[in-house]
């Protein structure tokens, strides 16, 4: 336990070190670029406004409830799928720095973790654009966003803990996980709404993990709230996955180095 | 007071996904590497360390020297906290700074300044503390408005005095390990630079160098280990270590 708990407690005292760090990998992705980082924002918006023109039409939907949706489901699918992506790479992408100097792996996780963070923050003045273009009022349920949020930082630091150690040792993992998350994407309601699957159908919306945690984040966004099921199955799997990070990360944690 | 005690302490590297059919373990033993066998699961494993007992007081200045692939930078690693034992302990006292490799953490499109924030914290020291040494920093490096522009465009010497600079400015460091091998020592030391070194070390309780430099180690070291196939086979003085290391290698 004392393995684990230094290492998390360490790690978050070093906040400093990991937030700049994650800033300055940001950053440097678009330097001498005139539009700098606003690219994020900017090709992000671009393919939000595309898809929604075309799918309005597809759909026959009425693109002024149609762009809200997807792009509240765009930016926090970005951010989901950012998490568990890089998360599988975070010790394997920090091999050199792992092998010369000790630093908490916890550390590693919150860099990347802080990235998709700053990204979101980018991707976020999307959504208020779309919601000041389509008059999207924002109530009190918008505060759930930030509960929301809160949320997704717990997870994302088991998530690239427990994938981070996994994809390490079986370096198969991320190329499966991608995969996964591909397929994923296509039957999550994130360009198309719920409602158009119905009866039988429904399950696959309802089972799919993602989607709850897709919710949580996209209905304060558009102003609605969360189902109880929404937040109960997120509670749910936010506990299971810490438990399980807990145990695999003391008893394998130390392997780490050994596996790079 | 700072120390570091190993007891028994073995470090085996599992090596993933090599053919089953290769490797002659019937081979005469190799001059170079470590010691290989193949672990329970049929895997081969290079045991780098194996069975190490040291203990490292404070004042100590302790030298290895060893062949290529004998556990140098291996026992290094484990003194650093960076791979915990496969068996046996490891205790230690006081803060380390591993100075493996001078260029850790640069990221040559962030400016100088920017650079000598993010390493500085990279190694331990607080913000305020890179902050409160960033004139020492520019007075030593001399690249003045060069701090400015992002590291890439710095020749390769104004890269390596501005690492060395930083790498030197922690005010704390108790233990200090040095890797010739990988970078630390092939610094070209000018007397400015040797002046600061010898400053930082000197500050430090306890440090030890894998050096494959006869004149190093005996300059900078009161004390030697003698590495052989990921075992010690001899600590005490050095002229003694270094004669019976020259016995040996003949």
């Amino acid at each position: 336990m004392k393995f684990m708990n230094s290492d998390i407690v360490t790690a978050l005292l070093a906040w400093r070190l990991w937030l700049t760090w994650s800033w300055v990998d940001l950053r440097q992705r678009y330097r001498r670029s005139r539009l700098g980082t606003f690219w994020m924002t900017l090709s992000l918006g671009v393919t939000i406004f595309g898809i929604s023109f075309v799918f309005s039409g597809l759909f026959g939907q009425d693109i002024k409830t149609l762009m809200p949706h997807i792009a509240t489901g765009m930016i926090g699918w970005t951010l989901i799928t950012g998490m568990v992506n890089d998360g599988c790479l975070v010790f394997i992408n920090a091999e050199t720095v792992i092998k010369q100097i000790h630093l908490p792996y916890t550390s590693h996780v919150l860099r990347h973790l802080m990235r998709q963070f700053f990204t979101f923050f980018h991707h976020i003045w999307i959504a208020i654009l779309v919601a000041l273009i389509f008059s999207v009022e924002p109530t009190i349920k918008t505060l759930l966003v930030f509960p929301a949020l809160a949320l997704y930082f717990i997870n994302g630091i088991w998530v690239g803990l427990l994938l981070g150690m996994v994809c390490t040792r079986f370096r198969d993992v991320p190329q499966i996980i991608t995969s996964a998350m591909q397929l994923i994407f296509f039957v999550t309601p994130i360009f198309w709404k719920p409602g158009f699957l119905t009866g039988r159908r429904r399950f696959i919306i309802d089972s799919n993990p993602l989607y709850h945690y897709l919710e949580i984040l996209r209905q304060p966004l558009l102003g609605g709230s969360p189902t109880l099921i929404n937040w109960a199955v997120v509670l749910a799997i936010t506990t299971g996955g810490l438990v399980v990070t807990v145990f695999v990360f003391r008893r394998f944690g130390k392997r780490i180095p050994y596996w790079l | 007071m700072a120390y570091l005690r190993l007891t028994n302490v073995d470090v085996d590297f599992p090596i993933y996904n090599t053919s089953r059919r290769l490797l002659n373990f019937n081979l005469p033993s190799s001059s170079a590497g470590g010691f290989m066998k193949r672990d329970r699961s049929n895997r081969v494993t290079v045991n780098a360390l194996r069975g190490v007992t040291l203990t490292i007081e404070s004042g100590t200045r302790l030298g290895l020297i060893g062949h290529n692939g004998a556990g140098k930078t291996t026992l290094l690693r484990v003194l650093a906290g960076i791979f915990h034992p496969t068996r046996g302990t490891i205790e230690s006292e006081g803060n380390v700074s591993p100075m493996f490799d001078i260029q850790l953490g640069m990221e040559p499109d962030a400016t100088g300044y920017e650079n000598i924030k993010i390493t500085g914290m990279l190694l331990g020291m607080s913000a305020r503390e890179v902050e409160n040494l960033v004139p020492e920093i520019e007075e030593f490096t001399e690249l003045q408005n060069y701090l400015e522009l992002p590291i890439r465009t710095y020749s390769a010497g104004m890269m390596m005095r501005l690492a060395f600079a930083i790498a030197t400015a922690k005010k704390n460091a108790e233990i200090l390990l040095l890797d010739e091998a990988i970078g630390a020592g092939d610094a070209n030391f000018q007397e400015k630079a040797q002046t600061r070194f010898d400053k930082f070390q000197s500050q430090s309780n306890i440090t030890v160098i894998a050096s494959h430099s006869d004149g190093m180690i005996r300059s900078m070291c009161n004390q030697a280990a003698l590495f052989e196939k990921g075992q010690i086979l001899f600590v005490g003085a050095v002229d003694e270590a270094l004669e019976l290391y020259a016995a040996s290698a003949s």
